[in-house]
């Protein structure tokens, strides 16, 4: 993500950050993308609900 | 009897036997254990503080117990290791951070309460990463090549057990710091199920994921621990309230016609030749020793990555968020680790929910492939130990990031929350391998029990080490 777009969006969202923050913040985002558009990408149930409070509980 | 050198090395079991049969006293461990620390862990780090007269006293206390008909159990006069993550009272507990460098708990944490309240020996703190997250300071050497990384985040408690400077020591797994230094270093490390080991105390990294479990030399030692912390504590909110189990009553039960399930996908991808074929042999061994390998398929696997990134990533920000937004606290994160925690405030709420979603669907998954089986089997790591300047590292002719690839086989069972093991397998060009046992829910006895018995059909876990400070001299001192 360029470091100028990324600008915007941490303005916008309230966490204003340093140049040199924020070259650090994109090349992190930069690194991760690749997994998370594979999570975007999941075609799961539509009645798959996200697990909000995790607990384990023993399998009957 | 005079304090051996060799009893560092002995197993938790087996000085625990002596300590009881009044073959060796606390205070003889205990200042085997120091005298060893004082001569070995200016190379190793494993320790970020000693307390060797704390320890003393403590040893002296459990001598007199002892002596006196109070034998409290095998944790009794025993000198163990904590991560820097675990509330002490009255000791500092910095979280490997600057940030918290002033930190004085006024209570104990659950698990450090009841391994005091077993009699056990606290001689210090283990070094471990930043929030656990950032690099050791100062850097961890992994025992059996001290130019080598001894794994994230419990890397100081993995280095201590490996380098025969305590019998047990406490880490933390939130993507698998327990198992990742263990499997590097060449030790047990066990995470028992999400809720069975409570977490109060310990200091949160991501609240759904983190477990607190012990790193040991022999599975039997990981049994011995386990009896004394699993169990409900109302101070955790994820605390399980489900009966404890007798972890020892079935432990040397053997393997014969129980069912190891190894799962297809994700975990022979992207790992060192070197290493599936020690992991390869040890599920022969397996096989060997009277159980069934079967396989079993998780398709969920191999898209999993995302769903801990972003759970991890904005949870752990959210729990640093109010140090952040204090200048001179925010000033004392590494870059690094302040670089991570203020990309956690970019994961987007859609996708930590699709990460919660994908959570639920992968352990429907897991689930269905353990019908049939008792445990699972897989490596614990797709590599050996790295080199302490290295971080990119080739796994099958791919440039990976040693942080990525380290963590890729441990972290589904912090998503899922079951037991999981890792036990030293072998050794790859003389660095070790480790296996991973995973478990149904609250199923750590059949883990247990299977390590156990691989152990017994092995003798990896009796290696040593070569000498830490003689390695020093020879290897980091070169031109």
């Amino acid at each position: 993500m360029e470091r100028e777009r990324l600008a915007a969006v941490a303005d916008l969202a309230g966490y204003p950050l340093s140049a040199a923050d924020l070259a650090q913040v994109a090349s992190i985002l930069a690194g991760i993308t690749e997994d998370i558009e594979k999570l975007r990408a999941l075609d799961l149930p539509d009645d798959l609900e996200p697990i909000l409070t995790f607990r384990v509980e023993p399998w009957v | 009897m005079a304090a051996s050198p060799d009893w560092p090395w002995q197993s938790l079991a087996e000085a625990a036997a002596a300590v009881k049969a009044g073959a060796v006293s606390p205070m003889e461990l205990t200042r085997a254990c120091l005298e060893r620390i004082e001569r070995v862990d200016r190379v190793v780090h494993a320790f970020v503080s000693v307390d060797a007269q704390g320890a003393l006293q403590d040893a002296a206390k459990a001598e007199r117990e002892i002596k006196a008909g109070h034998y409290r159990g095998p944790l009794h006069g025993i000198p163990i290791g904590l991560k820097d993550n675990y509330d002490t009272t009255g000791v500092a507990t910095r979280n490997g951070s600057r940030v918290f460098a002033d930190r004085m708990p006024t209570q104990d944490a659950t698990t450090w309460a009841r391994l005091r309240e077993a009699g056990a020996v606290l001689l210090g703190k283990t070094t471990m990463s930043e929030a656990a997250w950032g690099v050791d300071f100062p850097p961890v050497r992994n025992p059996w090549d001290v130019r080598r990384n001894p794994g994230l985040s419990s890397g100081g408690s993995g280095a201590a057990v490996a380098a025969g400077l305590c019998f047990m020591a406490m880490g933390s797994d939130t993507g698998g710091s327990i198992r990742i230094p263990a499997g590097l270093s060449g030790v047990v490390g066990l995470k028992a199920t999400y809720g069975r080991v409570s977490r109060a105390g310990v200091m949160p990294h991501t609240w759904s994921l983190d477990h607190a479990g012990p790193l040991s030399r022999r599975v039997e030692d990981a049994a011995l621990v386990l009896a004394v912390i699993a169990g409900h504590d109302p101070r955790d909110p994820a605390s399980a309230d489900v009966p404890v189990g007798d972890y020892l009553k079935d432990l040397k039960r053997g393997v014969r016609r129980m069912r190891i399930g190894v799962p297809r996908e994700h975990f022979w991808d992207r790992i060192e030749g070197r290493v599936e074929a020690v992991v390869r042999q040890a599920l022969r061994d397996l096989e060997g020793a009277g159980a069934q390998v079967k396989d079993v398929s998780i398709p969920h696997m191999a898209t999993a990555l995302g769903a801990i990134l972003v759970t991890e990533m904005a949870s752990v920000t959210t729990w640093h968020d109010k140090y952040l937004r204090q200048p001179e606290r925010r000033a004392k994160y590494t870059p690094e680790v302040r670089a991570l925690m203020d990309a956690g405030k970019f994961i987007f709420a859609t996708d930590f929910l699709k990460a919660q979603r994908l959570r639920r669907a992968l352990t429907d998954q897991v689930r269905a492939a353990f019908d049939g089986v008792d445990v699972l089997a897989t490596p614990t790591l797709p590599l050996c130990a790295w080199d302490v300047s290295e971080s990119h590292v080739q796994i099958d002719g791919q440039p990976e990031h040693v942080l990525h690839a380290c963590w890729r086989f441990t972290y589904p069972w912090n998503l899922t929350g079951l037991p999981a093991l890792s036990v030293p397998c072998g050794f790859a060009a003389e660095l070790p391998v480790g296996l991973q046992l995973v478990g149904r829910p609250f199923d750590e006895a059949t883990v247990l029990r299977v390590g156990h018995a691989y152990q017994e059909a092995t003798r990896w876990h009796e290696r040593r080490p070569p000498d830490p400070v003689g390695q020093a001299d020879a290897r980091l001192r070169r031109p």
